[in-house]
This record gives C-alpha cells, sequence and structure tokens, in this order.
C-alpha cells in the first residue's frame, strides 16, 4: 500500500513516514502543501495523511482541489484545530476520516488501514479468498489451518491482490502501489514477487489462487 | 427602587394637592373677603348707620336698614336722619373681623373711619329729614372730626359659599390622591421597565456572549449616554476577550504539533527493538521537540506575565540596559558572522520598566541577528524625544514584504517559509508579539521601516513613566 504524508512539522512528518514503512507502507513524504497536491494528482496513493495547516496550499485545498478533479483518494486528516466546526468542514470537504493532532500511533495505523479497506469496498479486517485468510490488522495468512510467513514487502503484495480479488491487477499498478519515489527497483521486481508468493501460498495446495493474465498481469481469484 | 419612585410620586402628587388646594383655598377666600368688604363699605357709603361720633362706642346691636343715627348730646335720643355722604369720601377700614352675635348669627364687622378732608364736613349737602332740623345735625355736619361707623354684615353667603368650597378641595384633593396611589407603583415600573430591561439584557452577557448589546434607543435619553458608555465598554471587552480566545487557541494548536511529533516519534521509536544508534537519532530528534514545547511554555508564561499587574517604574540607565542585550546579541551574531553597532550616547538615565525595555529590545535585536545575511549589521540606538524614549533596532537582513507587515505582530504569525523546515522550528512566531505585548503595556508605539533586499528597522517610542510625587496628606485638626 502506498501512502502520501503531508506534514510540516518535519520530527512528526518523519517518525509518521518511519512508523509506516516498517508496517509494510510504501511512503512518500512532504512538508509542503502545494508539492504534497502535486504528488497526491500525479501518483495513485491508497491512502493520504494530510496535515490542515501547512506552507502553501492548505490540506483543505488540497482535499477540495483532488474532489474536484475525480480523485477519490482516501484523505485522513491530521489536525491541530478540533473544534466540531473544523472538523466537519474537512469531511465535507472529502476528507474520509480525521485524526486531532496529539493521536497515539496505533490510531493513526488503524484508521489508516480502515479507510485503505473502505477504499477498495472491504469493510472487514478480515479479506478471505477460498480458505485464505488474511487479517489486516495483525498481518497474519492462513491459508487452511496453516500460518504462511511472509516478509513485508509480500505482504503488502498479497494484501494488495486481495484487496482487489477478481480483478486483473497490472504489474505498474502493483509496482505503484508497493513501492514509493524513491525505491529504486528494477522492473521484473513485481514478477518475482509473484514468485514468491505463489511458492508460499498455492505451492501446497491444488486450487490455485493467484493466476497469470498474460499481457494483462495478476488476478487473485478462486477461479483461474 | 420601584417603591422608592412610586413613594416620589405620590408624595409629589399629595403635596401639589394639599399646597394647591390651600393656595386655592386662601386666593378664593381673600377674594371673596375683599368684595365682601367693598360691597359693605359702598352699603356702608350708601347708607351709613352710624352709631355716633367716636367718642361714641356704641354698637348697635341689630342693623336692619340703611340709617343714620346721631347722637348729639349724651342721653339725648337719637333722630332719624338720612346722610349723604360726599361723593370723595371713602371710609379706611380700621378693623375687620367676624363677629358673632345673638343665638350664633355671624356678621362681617367692619369699623370704618370716615375722615373728613380739609376741615369741611363729611357730608354733603345735608337735607334733613329729621323732625327737629334745628339741633345736632348742623353741629355734626359742619364738624370736621372724623366719623366712626361700625358696620355688621350677615356672613352667611360667604361662610357657605367656603364651606362648600372646602368640602369640593377635600373631595378632589382625595380623589386625586388615590388615584395618584393606585397608578404610583404601575407608573414606577413603567418608569423603570428599560433599566429593568438593560439589567435583563446585562444579566444574560457573560464571557460567551459579550457580542450582545444594550438597546440604547429604548432607554429614557438620561439614561443612554450610561448605556453608550456601557456599550463602548461591552465592545472593547468583546474585542479583548476574542484576542484572548484567539490567542489560547493559537497556543494549543501550536502546542499540538509538538506534542504529536514527540508522542509519535517515542511510540514508533518504541514499536521494535533497535540499535542503540537508532535510540540516539530518536532521543535527538524528542528532545528538539521537546526544547520547542519549553520555548512554547516560557514564551506564553511570559507574555501571561506582562498582562498580569506590572512591576513598579524605576530610574535606570537606558544605556547600560541596551549594552547588556547588545553583548547577548554579539555572542549569538558571532556564530552568524553578523556585527553588532553600538549607536548610543554615553549615559541616558530613564524612568520606566527596565524589564519591559529588555525584554523588546532582546527579541528585536535576536530577530535582527537571525535575519540578516552573512557579514551583515544589527544597529542599536537610543535617544529621547521629549519625554519619550524612542530605540531603534536595525538590520541589513532580507526585510519584509508590505504584504505581510500588517500582520507581523500577531500572535504564532510566521511569514512563508522559504527555509528549510527544521531552520523554522526555532520561530514560533511569538518574539514580536512579545514586543508587542511590552509596548502596549508601556503605552508606547512601534513604527517598522521596511525594505525588501535592505532591511528593516524597528522605531520603538515609550513614554517614560510619570515620576510619582510624595504624596501630600493634609492633617484636619
Amino acid at each position: 500500500m502506498r501512502v502520501l504524508v503531508a506534514e510540516d512539522h518535519a520530527s512528526l512528518a518523519r517518525s509518521i513516514a518511519n512508523g509506516l514503512r516498517e508496517e509494510g507502507y510504501a511512503v512518500d513524504l512532504t512538508f509542503d502543501g502545494d508539492e504534497a497536491l502535486r504528488y497526491a494528482l500525479d501518483n495513485p496513493y491508497d491512502c493520504v495523511v494530510l496535515d490542515v495547516m501547512m506552507p502553501g496550499k492548505t490540506g483543505w485545498q488540497i482535499v477540495e482541489t483532488l474532489r474536484r478533479k475525480g480523485s477519490a483518494t482516501p484523505v485522513l486528516f491530521l489536525t491541530a484545530k478540533d473544534t466540531v466546526e473544523d472538523r466537519v468542514k474537512g469531511l465535507n470537504l472529502g476528507a474520509d476520516d480525521y485524526l486531532v493532532k496529539p493521536f497515539a500511533f496505533d490510531e493513526l495505523l488503524a484508521r489508516v488501514r480502515a479507510i485503505i479497506r473502505r477504499g477498495h469496498n472491504r469493510p472487514s479486517q478480515m479479506l478471505k479468498i477460498a480458505d485464505l485468510e488474511i487479517d489486516t490488522a495483525a498481518k497474519v495468512v492462513r491459508r487452511g489451518e496453516q500460518p504462511i510467513t511472509l516478509s513485508a514487502r509480500e505482504y503488502a503484495l498479497l494484501e494488495y491482490l486481495a484487496l482487489r480479488s477478481g480483478e486483473v491487477v497490472s504489474r505498474s499498478e502493483i509496482w505503484e502501489h508497493l513501492y514509493d519515489q524513491n525505491d529504486e527497483t528494477v522492473s521484473n521486481v513485481v514478477d518475482v514477487y509473484i514468485g514468491y508468493l505463489r511458492s508460499k501460498i498455492d505451492r501446497d495446495h491444488d486450487l490455485k489462487l493467484i493466476h497469470t493474465r498474460r499481457g494483462m498481469g495478476y488476478v487473485l481469484s478462486e477461479t483461474p | 427602587m420601584t417603591r422608592w419612585i412610586a413613594w416620589a410620586i405620590l408624595f409629589a402628587v399629595w403635596a401639589t394637592l394639599v399646597a394647591g388646594g390651600s393656595v386655592a383655598y386662601f386666593i378664593t377666600r381673600a377674594a371673596l373677603l375683599s368684595d365682601l368688604d367693598k360691597s359693605i363699605i359702598m352699603l356702608a357709603r350708601d347708607a351709613p348707620q352710624v352709631i355716633g361720633r367716636p367718642e361714641y362706642r356704641q354698637v348697635e346691636e341689630e342693623p336692619t336698614e340703611a340709617t343714620i343715627l346721631i347722637d348729639d348730646k349724651p342721653g339725648a335720643r337719637p333722630q332719624l336722619l338720612k346722610p349723604f355722604l360726599k361723593p370723595d369720601v371713602f371710609p379706611v377700614v380700621a378693623d375687620s373681623h367676624f363677629v358673632e352675635q345673638g343665638g350664633g348669627q355671624r356678621y362681617r364687622q367692619l369699623t370704618l373711619l370716615f375722615q373728613p378732608r380739609e376741615s369741611s364736613s363729611l357730608m354733603s349737602d345735608l337735607r334733613l329729614l329729621s323732625a327737629n332740623p334745628a339741633t345736632a345735625i348742623q353741629g355734626l355736619v359742619n364738624d370736621a372730626s372724623p366719623m366712626k361707623m361700625v358696620y355688621n354684615y350677615p356672613a352667611d353667603h360667604f361662610d357657605q359659599f367656603m364651606d362648600r368650597l372646602m368640602i369640593a378641595l377635600v373631595i378632589f384633593c382625595g380623589v386625586a390622591g388615590i388615584v395618584a396611589a393606585l397608578l404610583a407603583v404601575p407608573l414606577s415600573r413603567a418608569a423603570l421597565r428599560p433599566l429593568r430591561q438593560t439589567a435583563e439584557t446585562l444579566r444574560e452577557i457573560d464571557e460567551r456572549r459579550l457580542d450582545r448589546r444594550i438597546d440604547v434607543e429604548a432607554l429614557p435619553s438620561e439614561l443612554q449616554p450610561v448605556a453608550d458608555r456601557l456599550n463602548q465598554m461591552l465592545g472593547r471587552l468583546d474585542l479583548a476577550f476574542a484576542q484572548r480566545k484567539q490567542f489560547l487557541a493559537d497556543a494549543s494548536h501550536e502546542l499540538r504539533t509538538p506534542v504529536a511529533a514527540l508522542v509519535t516519534t517515542i511510540e514508533v521509536a518504541l514499536r521494535r527493538p533497535r540499535e542503540a544508534a537508532d535510540y540516539l537519532r530518536t532521543l535527538k530528534i524528542a528532545l528538539s521537540d521537546a526544547r520547542l514545547l519549553r520555548q512554547l511554555v516560557q514564551t506564553l508564561l511570559e507574555h501571561a506575565r506582562n498582562e498580569a499587574v506590572p512591576e513598579s517604574a524605576e530610574p535606570f540607565d537606558a544605556v547600560a540596559l541596551l549594552n547588556q542585550c547588545a553583548d547577548v546579541a554579539e555572542g549569538l551574531a558571532a556564530t552568524r558572522n553578523v556585527t553588532v553597532v553600538r549607536d548610543l550616547p554615553p549615559h541616558l538615565e530613564v524612568h520606566s520598566y527596565p524589564k519591559r525595555i529588555r525584554g523588546i529590545v532582546m527579541n528585536l535585536m535576536g530577530n535582527a541577528v537571525e535575519h540578516n545575511r552573512s557579514g551583515g549589521t544589527v544597529e542599536v540606538h537610543c535617544e529621547t524625544h521629549e519625554r519619550d524614549l524612542e530605540i531603534i533596532v536595525s538590520d541589513t537582513g532580507p526585510g519584509i514584504d508590505p504584504e505581510h507587515l500588517p500582520h507581523i505582530f500577531q500572535p504564532f504569525y510566521r511569514a512563508k517559509r522559504q527555509e528549510e523546515p527544521e531552520d523554522t522550528r526555532q520561530h514560533l512566531g511569538l518574539g514580536l508579539f512579545l514586543v508587542d505585548s511590552h509596548i502596549k503595556a508601556l503605552g508606547g508605539e512601534c513604527r517598522i521601516e521596511s525594505q525588501v533586499g535592505k532591511g528593516t528597522s524597528f522605531h520603538v517610542r515609550v513614554p517614560q513613566a510619570v515620576v510619582a510625587e510624595p504624596q501630600v496628606v493634609e492633617a484636619v485638626v
């Protein structure tokens, strides 16, 4: 999952970004409102964590512009303003959720997960495809009763495919959602990780879940 | 208050009624009496009943008709005559009063003195109606001595009229008094209604509803100036309160972010075991946020102290104080390759608040050093204008954009940052706010001259405190 963190207080921004990266998110970071809008328009983020008061454009202006341009990217406001009007204003402009500073990092994580799931129309934290179960909160994966150990990147890839299960997901989409701007990856890295996932999830089972659509991408589903 | 006004109305009405009634009664009585007396005099002139010469003080028991009884000699039998007074003879009223005679019948009794003039007779041509004209009349009419006449006239009519007037007045005053008593309370209520409404409005005003005002138009004109002043006071309170609320909101807003940063940094660091170097890095980041918080809290406390009761003014050497500030600024300036220039007289004795002056100068010089170019200068200058102390702090920094000038004294105001975010963390946007808060407390003003690209100078002018005269207490022996 790829997240944009836009917050002008540098140490706060960096701490959030580090925490999210350690949770397996690809994170882009900016301290400036104008840059944040540019990033949000250029990249397909799964979630934008947005400070309200920033130099350049305010968080409110950014959300307004995003929604006007038809972007449905989920937006979580981080705000030092805690009056009801301020909160309502953010939500009315098209934000999906807000968090008042100071907050607990665990709550930020839970809300980021929740709005990403909702963005993919998966309200439950458990994702199920046949006998494959993914607990997105605990980041635990099971096939049948068998727990499967995945690296952070493998987990992120599986979660992304699971959130879009049944749909064909292209390589570039996967690449865009799993890697931030600073990742310098080789072009076949997605195929490599799909290989890893297949060996861990599908190898010992007759019912294969990860399918290749030649020339289009991959799909995670019960039916081939 | 209502009761007092009611009583006041009542007393005023009652007093007016009693006084007015009495005046009306006595004026009417005097007028009627004078009329009565005049008609008695006319009667007396036309048909006097002369009781006798002054030496005969004999009052006729019951005068019946206009006759003149003249005693010629003591003991002689009076004769009946029709006398004629000379037309220019008018009597002087020697005495007038009411008398009671025979069975409580009241009379108006006038004692009239007919004074003969120029030794002539009172009587004109005598037409003797007496059967015996030869006797005493001649002597009387030729007599130039004054004639005294006592005339009684029945007072029934007069008394009856005065009684009726009295009854009418008493009834009228009584009714009017009762009506006044009945109206007094509602009237006083009505008179006090605007005041009551004003009080109601005032009661509803608290710190959340300072925008309410007294309806001046609804008040009687005497109360309008009071209400105007109250409204003006409310306006000032409203503004001050709004500013304070804004400041508190801004301050709490500014506190939230560093607290969030501190908490998040530590929480993220504690999510998993890390290397010592990572912890060290985390601690350093946390420390910088903690320092920012400390600075914020110190500034807020300083501002809170500024608003508290000021310390007393004292005489001090402004130049010595400015030199101390310049020394501190020089320490900071040296690390940034900035020179501090002191354009100061040897001494300048002033009477003011040294802590506040220091607060102003330290903040201005600190800003001047920080917002300066390498190799630039910060100049401090001071002088007195009349009784005002003027301090000028100039820098050779980038200057202030005219767009930002009106806002730089607002708390937490920061011009759009061009620098790196880390750098701006040192600037809370409270330094100039504190300067402004000190200058306002001293009753002074600050003028800013700024040229973009060349530099800025702050001209602070504060009046010196009035030297308190020793109080003279006059003893009253």
